[in-house]
């Protein structure tokens, strides 16, 4: 039982930074209805950022989150750049066209990390503090998932009250609905589609920077956690963010599970359940009672 | 395809055959022609890695063929296609020393593609659009786990020491002879999409891309034309996928990667997916270019998005459309050069 319960706690955490990758893809997808390939070269220049920033040897709390606050907002820029460089100039073509371009962005960031950082994988240390465990009764748990669930909390927090509370939510969540009823009221779509990119990228920064830790930091995570995030928000819903909340966990949990359980499993979860999903329920998990917190409508 | 689009290409009204050559009407003897002239002068001009380089070429060619079935005439997007040719592959792979004759080889490793194909086409057939494109994705990567996971396939290393077999006597170990077998098989297959292309069954496809709920209302059976064409396109996907396990000698599991599945749709885009030779000459520009890029710069991939960038921009339709584009640009549509 108390087995269960650590598992437990592994499988959420190791849910949450999967569930803020893929909550940037969807707010992405909800307001430009692009699924972004390099969403996972995002994560990746995201870990490089934080591991460059850190450095050899182990980082004090404040270098660790400072190096999460850099990768963030290095990667709001390359978000802001990516959008006025490459998505804005295929709005008018199909999607395909724009999926393609999208992943020439993947192709193109990935080399990039190859030319700065070269093909040796780097690593960064954990943080002392957070590197220990905490065991009560039978349960242990390690302290670094206790930090994720934390900031899991946080950033999903934060989320909703940014969409649901605030002025530029209000428009976000108008631009996604209905583009172009949005500009005939006098939103600027194009200015909130380059900020919810920015936004966006971001999230996937902070991932990368969070998994850093945990993770040797090479250009084969690009496209892992791209297809990551990609099964996740297929689960959730497109452009739903509570979906996505929902789908991160089970597919955390129920990972955390098969490796503790039943090894031959492994790694295979996220299909499972996106190949459940996509045949018995299409739109998503989406629509079900779920968190109201959603950028984009269910029939399209 | 938009409102807009679709009327524009129906005022075009009948197209004027005195504008085309002659030759141009006959499709399959263009077919023939061209790969006549590519079976004669590779082995003449190219020996050694640079025909080595050639037959992987015409894979791809086969291969891209295969995607575009989907992509460009079906409007399908799939992202898993990569699937297909390691169907065939592997099915060469485990075929290695029961079956001699290659020509059996690539019969069974396209009829096991094909029967996949046609399986994921019905089980997914109320899936469309995006969603699809992600299912297909993965799908891939569930058959690309599984292939370290299945004991006869060899796990990592995949399966080895695949023979080319032998056909009239000669021996395709030999590059050049097996290359006339390749290009055989590549031209078999163009033509078999030629005349597929131009047939009342291409013309659906066509209806099915441009607006899949008039081609319904046209009584057009729309779900029946996407299983047959992903069936169809699952199958030249597996005939690609037997040619390079014979041609490489090995099968592994990169062979299944989702990048490759990646690789052949920007094959097809950089040729142009609207074109029939659009994915030939995509196919034959990408080869070149990764194996020149590979040999000569640190991070190829920097550089071969930084091209497809390029061509996203300046020729969303592909480099052969090159022509209709410019005569645009100058204000002189070419007549049909969209199909």
């Amino acid at each position: 039982m108390s087995e269960l319960i650590s598992t437990l706690i592994d499988g959420i955490a190791q849910g949450i930074p999967l569930f803020i990758v893929a909550s940037g893809l969807t707010l992405i997808y909800g307001v430009l209805r692009v699924l972004n390939f390099a969403h996972g070269a995002f994560f990746m220049l995201g870990a490089f950022l934080s591991a460059t920033v850190v450095g050899k040897g182990s980082p004090s709390a404040g270098l660790f989150l400072l190096a999460a606050f850099v990768a963030a907002a290095g990667l709001a820029l390359v978000g802001a750049v990516a959008d006025v460089g490459v998505f804005r100039r295929l709005y008018h073509h199909d999607h395909m066209i724009t999926l393609l371009g999208s992943y020439a962005l993947l192709l193109l960031l990935e080399g990039a990390a190859q030319l700065i950082w070269g093909n040796v994988p780097k690593s960064q240390s954990q943080v002392p503090s957070l590197a220990g465990s905490i065991t009560a009764g039978k349960i242990q748990v390690a302290d670094y998932d206790i930090f994720m669930i934390v900031v899991g909390l946080v950033v999903g927090g934060l989320l909703y009250v940014l969409l649901q509370r605030t002025p530029w939510g209000k428009t976000i969540r108008a631009v996604s609905s209905d583009q172009l009823m949005a500009r005939g009221l006098g939103i600027r779509s194009r200015r909130v589609q380059l900020g919810v990119f920015a936004l966006g990228a971001a999230l996937a920064g902070l991932a990368g920077a969070l998994m850093a830790p945990l993770q040797s930091v090479d250009v084969g995570l690009a496209p892992t956690v791209g297809i990551e995030s990609f099964a996740i928000v297929i689960v959730g819903g497109l452009g739903s963010i509570g979906g996505s909340l929902v789908a991160a966990l089970i597919i955390g949990i129920a990972e955390s599970i098969f490796t503790r359980y039943v090894p031959s499993l492994a790694g295979f979860s996220m299909y499972i359940a996106v190949a459940l999903v996509l045949l018995l329920r299409p739109q998503g998990l989406s629509g079900l009672r779920l968190p109201r917190l959603r950028t984009a409508r269910s029939d399209t | 395809m938009s409102v807009k689009e679709f009327d524009k290409t129906a005022d075009a009204g009948p197209q004027d055959p005195s504008r085309h050559l002659k030759w141009r009407r006959l499709p399959s003897l263009e077919v023939l022609v061209v790969v006549a002239v590519a079976a004669f002068v590779v082995p003449n001009v190219f020996s050694g890695a640079t025909l080595f380089l050639s037959i992987t070429a015409v894979t791809y060619v086969v291969f891209a063929m295969g995607v575009n079935v989907l992509l460009g005439w079906t409007g399908i997007s799939s992202f898993g296609q990569a699937s297909f040719l390691g169907a065939g592959a592997y099915t060469v792979g485990l075929l290695e020393n029961h079956v001699t004759n290659p020509l059996l080889g690539v019969l069974i490793g396209t009829a096991v593609a094909a029967a996949m194909a046609f399986l994921f086409a019905v089980l997914s057939n109320r899936i469309t659009g995006v969603e699809f494109a992600m299912l297909t994705l993965i799908f891939g990567q569930i058959l690309w786990l599984l292939t370290f996971r299945i004991p006869p396939l060899g796990g990592e290393n995949g399966i080895t020491a695949v023979p080319r077999g032998e056909m009239f006597g000669n021996n395709f170990f030999n590059d050049k002879y097996y290359w006339y077998f390749a290009i055989s098989v590549t031209g078999l297959v163009l033509l078999g999409l030629r005349r597929v292309s131009g047939s009342a069954f291409g013309l659906s496809m066509r209806a099915v891309r441009d607006d899949a709920l008039r081609a319904e209302a046209l009584g057009i059976r729309v779900r029946l034309v996407r299983i047959a064409s992903f069936t169809l396109g699952g199958a030249v996907c597996g005939i690609a996928g037997a040619l390079m396990a014979q041609q490489q000698g090995v099968v592994t599991p990169d062979t299944l990667n989702w990048t490759v599945s990646g690789e052949v749709l920007v094959m097809c885009l950089i040729g142009g997916m609207r074109s029939f030779w659009g994915p030939v000459v995509g196919a034959v520009v990408f080869t070149v270019l990764n194996w020149y890029l590979f040999d000569h710069v640190k991070a190829p991939n920097f550089y071969i998005g930084l091209i497809l960038l390029l061509v996203v921009f300046l020729l969303p339709r592909g480099l052969l459309s090159i022509r209709s584009t410019i005569a645009t640009l100058r204000g002189k549509p070419v007549p049909g050069a969209e199909n």
